[in-house]
């Protein structure tokens, strides 16, 4: 079993090891840094990951990813299942790593987090894509409208 | 005056914070070998622990042990490892072969005279490529590891029938190759039983590469990663297959080394030799405290299994206990320490 700090690190370990050998201390640098900006509450680095809340666990894999320090980030339903505190703070969280200057793919299925989140809506129906929308012209309206255009001959 | 009932009231702080019972299910293996020992030192009048007798134990268990600490690699990943003895019979007479005396009886390369270096290399690749070709399996054509390995077990101990021909042992080997396993580290001539008995001197080192690589290195994290959640550990960029590959060629290395080892300890390169002790292995791992759900184990605490075993193992003998009935007393503690771990695992998560 991995403990919240393993699990944070365990994408990035060749980043954070010298010829195979763990930079124990900087790991845990970095995820101490990544437990402070991240506001994850857990009594130690040390704890099992299992042992967190839902939304807490998701913050923990979300900054396994932001360890390996992307360009872009690809995060699907990220706030399926989890509280709404927690929501709201992952929330945050990608409206600043945006400031910072990163690219975020969100995939979700909500449309309030849809229209609240993203600067560029695609709407994909069976499989395809079926048009884009701008942050200005998004409303939920136009994006189940899309959303629900289903090609005749499948209804037929 | 202040200063001290500070110190009593963050001390009674930290005991109240202490987790006892993690503790004792933790480090509970420990006080159970030292009840064996002490139970064993009664019920045989202290013939037990006598140095002699000691010396024999820590021999017999680093056999154990070596293995033990590629089983534990092999474990955590939630895979097993059954072929590691006949890769032991295996590894004993290939190795022994090329190191007869020329000019003994039976020797199988009449005529060649190598040194005892070559002999103990072909013993520990031989282990290695058996040990590839288990993590090959698993790893590429998605066998079970509990197959691959029984495949293993049968095959590799087949080989070992076969290239000593008639079955017969190699013997008339060279001293030098034998003194790895009966040589001393730091024996002084003139005292009885001093120095270190050599194959222990190669488990404690293995042991203690084997720790540092668990906890110190990518690839330990990666060994604990995929036993705690194989999916998980995937999409978290782990090459598994490599992973796995590298974890059964390191047990059966190891294997390799516990042949080379036993062959030279007895003197001779017998087919035979590692039959069951697989078992022993296994027994070691799991009352040392890994988990047969993956995820989860030390290498002292398979340290600390492998003595007690070894200890057990002994002292059934010194009891005069039917080799038989041992075999039971061994079976029934695997499945002891099984339910442990069963219970122990399901509590704890």
């Amino acid at each position: 079993m991995l403990s919240v700090g393993e699990n944070m690190s365990i994408a990035s370990l060749t980043k954070y090891s010298i010829g195979g050998v763990l930079r124990k201390r900087k790991i845990d640098e970095v995820c101490e840094a990544q437990r402070r900006t991240l506001d994850l509450k857990t009594p130690s680095l040390n704890q099992l990951i299992e042992n967190l809340s839902g939304g807490n666990q998701q913050k923990v894999l979300i900054s396994r990813w932001l360890l390996t320090d992307p360009d872009i980030l690809i995060i699907d339903e990220p706030t399926r299942g989890i509280d709404v505190g927690a929501k709201a703070e992952i929330h945050r969280l990608m409206g600043e790593l945006a400031k910072q200057g990163k690219a975020i793919i969100m995939v979700s299925s909500e449309m309030p987090e849809i229209l609240g989140m993203s600067d560029r809506i695609v709407v994909m129906c069976d499989g395809s894509l079926v048009g884009e929308i701008n942050r200005a012209d998004a409303t939920q309206e136009k994006i189940m409208e899309l959303a629900t255009r289903f090609s005749v001959e499948v209804v037929a | 005056m202040e200063k001290p009932s500070l110190d009593t009231a963050a001390l009674q702080l930290m005991l109240k914070k202490f987790n006892w019972r993690n503790f004792l299910r933790e480090y509970m293996i420990i006080g159970i070998l030292i009840i064996f020992v002490a139970a064993l030192a009664f019920m045989t009048e202290g013939n037990s622990i006598a140095p002699v007798n000691l010396v024999n134990v820590v021999r017999q268990v680093s056999a154990i042990g070596i293995i033990g600490v590629g089983m534990t690699f092999v474990i955590i990943t939630l895979g097993i490892d059954l072929s590691v003895g006949s890769i032991v019979g295996l590894a004993a007479v290939v190795s022994a072969s090329l190191v007869q005396m020329p000019g003994g009886s039976l020797v199988k390369f009449a005529g060649i005279d190598l040194p005892v270096i070559v002999g103990i290399l072909a013993g520990l690749a031989v282990g290695a490529l058996a040990g590839f070709t288990n993590g090959f399996l698993i790893a590429r054509f998605r066998l079970a590891p509990f197959i691959a390995t029984l495949g293993m077990m049968s095959i590799a101990r087949g080989i070992a029938y076969i290239y000593t021909g008639d079955g017969r042992p190699f013997s008339d080997l060279k001293p030098d190759f034998n003194y790895f396993g009966q040589g001393y580290l730091f024996n002084d001539p003139d005292v009885k039983l001093s120095g270190i008995p050599l194959p222990v001197v190669i488990f404690i080192a293995v042991a203690a590469v084997a720790t540092f690589v668990l906890n110190y290195t990518k690839f330990g994290r990666y060994i604990y990663a995929i036993g705690g959640n194989e999916v998980a550990a995937r999409v978290s960029g782990i090459r598994i297959p490599r992973v796995t590959i590298i974890i059964y060629t390191i047990s059966g290395l190891l294997a390799g080394i516990c042949g080379v080892l036993l062959a030279a300890r007895i003197g001779s390169g017998n087919a035979t030799l590692g039959t069951g002790i697989e078992l022993d292995a296994i027994t070691a791992v799991i009352i040392g405290g890994t988990s047969f759900k993956g995820g989860v184990g030390k290498i002292w605490g398979t340290v600390v299994g492998a003595l007690l075993i070894g200890v057990i193992n002994n002292g059934l003998d010194l009891l005069s206990v039917s080799p038989f009935l041992q075999i039971v007393v061994k079976g029934c503690i695997i499945i002891i320490a099984i339910i442990i771990d069963e219970r122990k695992n399901s509590k704890a998560s």
